[in-house]
């Protein structure tokens, strides 16, 4: 409290006392005043300060010691410099510190007959300082350097920030403007003599508590503990009034910053006479006319909050998850906001509307919802301001007839994908290409609006963070007659979200001449890509580019693209499938090739240039990685050496599947940014993968202003997130992203036409049981995992135990697979698994000993298996054969089970039967003869033709009657192998036996576990199955191999099988040939296995497509399912912040467990 | 409850229906194909000739893998037969085997009609009779197919 009351008496006013000559003058002042303690109290406070430097309109009673009995024989004496050379130098010096001396006298010179020399030399100084600056100055460096601290203070409050200060709104007069008045009730801090009188100007000055050292930490707390007095208006000019009250509190709030920030002033005029003297404590009614000065509207806020950026960009890229942090220029320029925002909601100002404009949606109490905080106000208002129909007109206004000239390319396309080729060369501004093309069919130019819509789309438009104001009337009570020059006009712009306004229309420069095309897996992006290639190879503004020391290495016939080794060949195919232009050359630049030298390849003027290089991320990155230490600071920039794809600029890059980069900081995204190019485009059929920040890579790759700042980016999309705003969030990044990515889905409709029919696609699930020995085992593990789980849970640290439960979580999910695959190593895992390979070694062998299998019904030898396996040959015919348990009749081979006694059976029910009389602890008998049965004791059959001769080489005694019989009976082990296996292998006969020829893929994301299945498929027969296997460890032409003959092999009556890795082959692979798949274990994530599931469900597919989900019962694949449906209820966890992911975990752990 | 029938049972009732044994009629009821109204023929030379009894019998979730459960509602005076119109008959118990159909069940019953067997009894006093006086248990269940039976 005490250091609220220590405020300085400005030194005017007390030599103004001094002064004998006016001093008659002031008494009537004066005498307006009780005499209080204050000014006592103020004294000593004042000569105790003398040791601080002192900022210049306040000079303090003790270093003017000497300058005093000079000042107060100023007058209007000319004669006599009013200061003496040597105390003026210390004044000043004390001032202003170390100032050039030939500066001194240059002021000294200026000042020294004036009165009060040394306050105009200061000013003088600053104003000099602000103005035009000599390099010579070199003090006047540091200060510029001060400048450049974004601080809110002008450089003269920056040196002074450690003093009090007093800025008197009406020191300077800047340019301003009325922006509105505001009638408040200000109370009154000192009794005055007489009433006031209406119309009375007062003076308002801000008062700034001595205790700064605060500021530059919080500079929120100076506005908050800033005090904004009244004074009455002296009638000497420079004579300060005396405080007679004080602006409320909560407009002191708003108005201090931006006096502060010099973005405001304002004027205080009495409105109503008050009747009687006032008391203090008193309140009068005052208007105070508030404008915006000149200063608001200079644009340098946006290049201090850019150069506060660039620094904390550097920060974040060493640390990298602190986004959070805050700056100092950040702060400060939230302060502007706030309080700029709030002057406004105050003043009533509300955005100007256009009758035309679109504004559904928005409430009508918009001033209400722009006083409350910044950030929920940017988000609602965001929603609203982006109602951006802009990239849908621009896509109607395009015609659908664009393709490529038929010399160059010679596929038909979709009427989409044409519509697509029109966006993008309206995107890459080739709007004669775009009219040229699209009239080859039509004969229907563009219509002239349509032309404005493209045209102004690339112009920009008005950055949607703006929005337009229109000056009010001018209603302040000393109305100037004329606008200053700069701020005339109708209305001015101001973005609430950052404080800056602008008197001109704030653009976002659409100048990125690219975009993402996003349209849905299966639509067809890379036809679409090499259409564009095809419609507009060239760059044909080359000329006027030439002799820029760029077009040396630009590369302007040649688009690179950068695509997953898994697509390289495809890309190819494509590329030679729809290319019909004998000169346009694909080069692969890959593995070997990439000792061409592509400058010289690309940039000479030679005929062969290729078209297009086809590149993976990989031989990218690799690049990069190798040159990256070795790029030099040019210019402040870092250059890399022009070396490999780095040593020219390409006409275009398009990335296929962008969310490769979706990661900013993965080195794969840092190579793609170094690239040098004129177009650029994203193509990728899921542009967020996990959190909307994947987005913004792929942004900083277009280089879209202003939102490749990341600052931008991460006020407006990753904070807003964190703090859960997720759809209002979702639908921001939507807006910002709505003209430069268009995205078709299979399920569009124009006029009413499905974009792409796609025949049906049907996913079942289908639940399998563990064979004993699985469920053993599983729950073997299951006890030990909940155990861990609940310990966690009871301890706390649960999320310290999380590799320990994942590890647990793996080995369940494992076992539901196959029991081989515990154990063996994690290499599939994107998931940090500990490995505990001893400990996994000693459970299973403590496993082993408690659950050793009943020995009484098993063969104890081979020979008992043959002698009971051949007379079965005998006992049955396959076309008349009946499960009598399901009344099947005949049963399939694949399902056909024997019984010792000969009985056939279908296995599941003979299996079913078999665990039904265990449960009741029944002998088990053969439903048919009631003979003992076990199923340790059952016969199958596979296909493969025995011979009389075969059987009666290993039982000579047995009679037999046919010569050869289609199918081989094996003994059945139930223990061994998966039970999902020969769920899947029962599949599979049928499929051989319905539609031989057929072709299926099979999804695991183990690769281990296709190993097995590979094997096991094997063992049916190579005549029935035809199985290969697509996972990471193939290389690129075997990969394209294996591909080609899975899709071309037509050896029916085989099934061809493909192994896929789920994450190998979940993208790009074109496998419409086949029709149906199975999914052998569930991923954690729904939309990765819709991925791959699309990669036969789409265009090309004719067939209606059949998916089959496996699943064990009584299992964790169960849990995951509820969590995969929980995913796609409250979305992936798209972008949630490190907590709110960990709790996600939890939760589904907590799911896995529960029972 | 009735949802997925399986195909055996559905296929078991059309039989039943298309080509029923004789002195055997099982119907399903409407809303539950599980619940079956049996009647059967007391069989030829036994006391039960003549008489038509009514069951009910009743398809277990478990079923085939569970034997189906029958109960007659006619009173019926019989060694292996109580009161309730429960039925001691080992196919519907230890010896059930999935590869046994509601048709073998009832004919089965029918045949334990015309072949009582007071060793394994289930109501004891009219079992105790049988072995005690064959002839006037005989008169018995005559008397009582008569009675309940034909109405």
């Amino acid at each position: 409290m005490v250091a609220k009351k220590r405020f300085f008496v400005p030194s005017d006013s007390l030599r103004d006392l001094e002064s004998t000559h006016i001093k008659s003058e002031l008494s009537k002042e004066l005498a307006l005043f009780v005499p209080d303690d204050e000014d006592d109290e103020d004294k000593p406070n004042l000569s105790s300060s003398n040791i601080e430097p002192r900022q210049p309109e306040t000079i303090n009673l003790d270093s003017d010691d000497e300058t005093k009995p000079k000042t107060s024989q100023r007058d209007n004496n000319n004669l006599h410099p009013s200061i003496l050379y040597p105390a003026f130098e210390r004044s000043i010096i004390s001032i202003l510190g170390n100032i050039p001396s030939k500066k001194i006298r240059q002021l000294y010179s200026a000042f020294s007959f004036q009165k009060d020399p040394v306050s105009l030399a200061i000013d003088r100084y600053f104003s000099d300082a602000e103005g035009a600056r000599t390099p010579s100055q070199e003090h006047e460096l540091t200060v510029e350097k001060k400048r450049q601290l974004p601080l809110p203070l002008t450089p003269v409050a920056a040196n002074r920030s450690n003093v009090q200060t007093e800025i008197t709104s009406e020191t300077k007069d800047p340019l301003k403007r009325h922006i509105g008045s505001l009638t408040v009730y200000a109370w009154a801090t000192r009794p005055t003599m007489r009433p006031l009188s209406r119309f009375q100007k007062l003076q308002l000055k801000r008062l700034i508590p001595r205790k700064l050292t605060g500021v530059k930490k919080s500079p929120s707390k100076f506005g908050d503990t800033a005090v904004i007095r009244l004074l009455t208006v002296p009638e000497l000019a420079n004579v300060d009034g005396r405080e007679i009250g004080r602006l409320p509190e909560d407009l002191t709030r708003i108005f201090a910053p931006l006096l502060d920030l010099e973005v405001a002033c304002f004027e205080a005029t009495v409105v109503l006479d008050t009747t009687r003297r006032l008391s203090v404590g008193d309140s009068f009614c005052v208007q105070v006319d508030c404008f915006l000065t000149e200063n608001a509207f200079e644009s340098s806020i946006a290049a201090s909050l850019n150069s506060g950026l660039t620094k904390k960009r550097k920060i974040d890229q060493s640390t990298r998850f602190n986004f959070a942090t805050e700056t100092e220029s950040e702060s400060v320029l939230r302060l502007r906001q706030t309080s700029l925002s709030r002057l406004f909601d105050k003043l009533g100002i509300v955005p100007f509307v256009l009758d035309d404009e679109e504004r559904e949606g928005e409430e009508p109490n918009s001033s209400q919802s722009l006083s409350t905080i910044p950030d929920q106000l940017s988000l609602d208002q965001l929603k609203q301001f982006y109602k951006s129909n802009q990239h849908s007109k621009l896509l109607d206004s395009l015609p659908s007839t664009t393709r490529p000239s038929s010399s160059n390319f010679q596929v038909e396309l979709r009427k989409y994908q044409r519509h697509g080729l029109s966006w993008m060369l309206a995107r890459e501004k080739e709007l004669g290409l775009l009219e040229q093309l699209s009239l080859l069919d039509m004969g229907d130019a563009l219509s002239t609006q349509s032309r404005e819509t493209i045209q102004q789309s690339n112009d920009g438009i008005m950055n949607p963070l703006w929005k337009s104001f229109k000056w009010p009337p001018d209603r302040s009570i000393n109305k100037s007659s004329s606008v200053p020059q700069v701020l005339s006009g109708e209305y001015f712009y101001a973005n609430l979200y950052s404080g800056e306004l602008s008197m001109a229309k704030p653009m976002i420069k659409n100048a990125v001449r690219g975009g993402i095309l996003a349209d849905e897996m299966g639509l067809g992006k890379t036809i679409s890509a090499l259409a564009l290639v095809s419609a507009c190879p060239y760059d044909t503004e080359i000329d006027q580019s030439r002799g820029s020391p760029d077009s040396r290495n630009y590369a302007s016939q040649t688009t690179l693209v950068v695509v997953p080794m898994s697509l390289l060949t495809q890309w190819h195919k494509e590329f030679l499938k729809v290319n019909a232009n004998k000169n346009h050359k694909c080069l692969i630049y890959y593995g070997d090739q990439t000792s061409v030298n592509l400058s010289t390849k690309l940039c000479n003027i030679r005929k062969e240039i290729p078209v297009v290089i086809l590149t993976t991320y990989g031989t990218l990155l690799n690049e990069y990685q190798s040159i990256v230490s070795r790029s030099i600071e040019v210019e402040g920039k870092q250059q890399l050496p022009r070396e490999g794809l780095f040593s020219v600029k390409f006409f275009r890059v398009i990335l296929d599947e962008g969310h490769n980069i979706r990661n900013r900081t993965a080195k794969t995204s840092k190579a793609v940014y170094a690239l040098r190019l004129s177009r650029r485009w994203v193509l990728t059929g899921t542009p967020v993968i996990n959190r909307l920040d994947d987005m913004y890579s792929l942004v900083k790759f277009l280089e879209l202003e202003p939102w490749s700042n990341f600052s931008y980016w991460k006020t407006f999309v990753t904070e807003p997130f964190e703090q859960r705003k997720i759809k209002q969030t979702i639908d921001v990044v939507k807006s910002i992203l709505d003209p430069i990515l268009l995205r078709r889905t299979k399920n569009m409709r124009v006029d009413g036409e499905l974009l792409v029919e796609l025949p049906e696609k049907e996913v079942s699930i289908q639940e399998v049981t563990f064979n004993e020995r699985e469920r053993q085992l599983y729950d073997w593990f299951r006890v030990r995992a909940s155990r861990v789980f609940k310990e966690g849970l009871k301890s706390g640290d649960l999320l310290r135990r999380y590799t320990q439960i994942l590890t647990q979580i793996l080995r369940l999910r494992q076992i539901c697979c196959h029991m081989d695959l515990v154990g063996s190593l994690q290499q599939d895992f994107d998931e940090e698994v500990a490995n505990g390979e001893e400990d996994l070694k000693s459970e299973l062998d403590q496993f082993n000993q408690t659950a050793k299998p009943e020995q009484q019904d098993l063969f104890k030898t081979e020979t008992e298996v043959k002698d009971a396996l051949y007379p079965l040959y005998q006992s049955f015919t396959l076309e008349t054969s009946e499960c009598s348990i399901c009344t099947q009749s005949p049963i399939s081979i694949g399902e056909l089970t024997l019984t010792t006694c000969g009985h056939t059976f279908c296995l599941k029910c003979i299996l079913e039967h078999i665990a039904f009389q265990q449960r009741l602890s029944q002998p088990i008998k053969c439903p048919n003869c009631r003979a003992s049965i076990s199923k340790h004791k059952l016969f199958k059959l596979r296909n493969k033709i025995t011979t009389k001769k075969d059987i009666l080489f290993h039982n000579p005694t047995l009679t037999i009657t046919k010569d050869q019989f289609e199918y081989e009976i094996f003994h059945y082990d139930p223990d061994n192998g998966s039970s999902k296996i020969q769920a899947l292998i029962l599949h599979l006969q049928q499929i051989q036996e319905q539609s031989p020829g057929e072709r299926v893929v099979v999804f695991s994301q183990f690769s281990s576990y296709l190993d097995l299945i590979e094997n096991e498929l094997k063992v049916q027969g190579s005549d029935i199955f035809h199985v290969v296997k697509f996972d990471g460890r193939l290389k690129m032409h075997e990969r394209n191999q294996l591909i080609e003959s899975f899709n071309n092999d037509d050896t029916s009556p085989r099934v061809s099988i493909l192994l896929l890795s789920l994450k190998a082959g979940g993208v790009g692979l074109n496998l419409t040939s086949a029709s149906r798949a199975f999914m052998m274990d569930p991923w954690w994530s729904p939309s990765v296995e819709d991925q791959a599931i699309d990669r036969i469900h789409r265009i090309g597919q004719v067939r209606n497509v059949k998916v089959t989900r496996f699943i064990i019962q009584e299992s964790i694949e169960e849990k995951m399912l509820k969590i995969q449906e929980r995913k796609k209820q409250i979305g992936e966890a798209v972008g949630a912040d490190e907590q709110e992911r960990q709790k996600r975990r939890i939760e589904e752990i907590q799911i896995l467990f529960e029972d | 409850m009735a949802a997925g029938l399986p195909k055996r049972i559905l296929k078991e009732t059309e039989r039943l229906m298309a080509d029923s044994p004789p002195g055997i009629s099982a119907l399903p009821h409407e809303n539950n194909l599980r619940y079956f109204d049996v009647k059967i023929n007391g069989p030829g030379g036994s006391p039960y000739e003549g008489g038509v009894f009514k069951a009910e019998l009743f398809l277990p979730e478990d079923y085939p893998m569970a034997p189906p459960k029958v109960r007659f509602l006619t009173k019926i005076y019989h060694p292996n037969i109580d009161k309730l119109g429960r039925i001691c008959l080992d196919i519907l118990k230890n010896k059930w085997s999935p590869a046994l159909q509601i048709r073998t069940v009832l004919l089965s019953i029918q045949a334990l009609l015309g072949a009582p067997n007071p060793d394994d009894p289930l109501a004891n006093d009219v079992a105790q009779h049988w072995k005690d006086d064959e002839k006037g248990a005989i008169g018995v269940a005559r008397e009582w197919t008569e009675k309940f039976a034909k109405a």
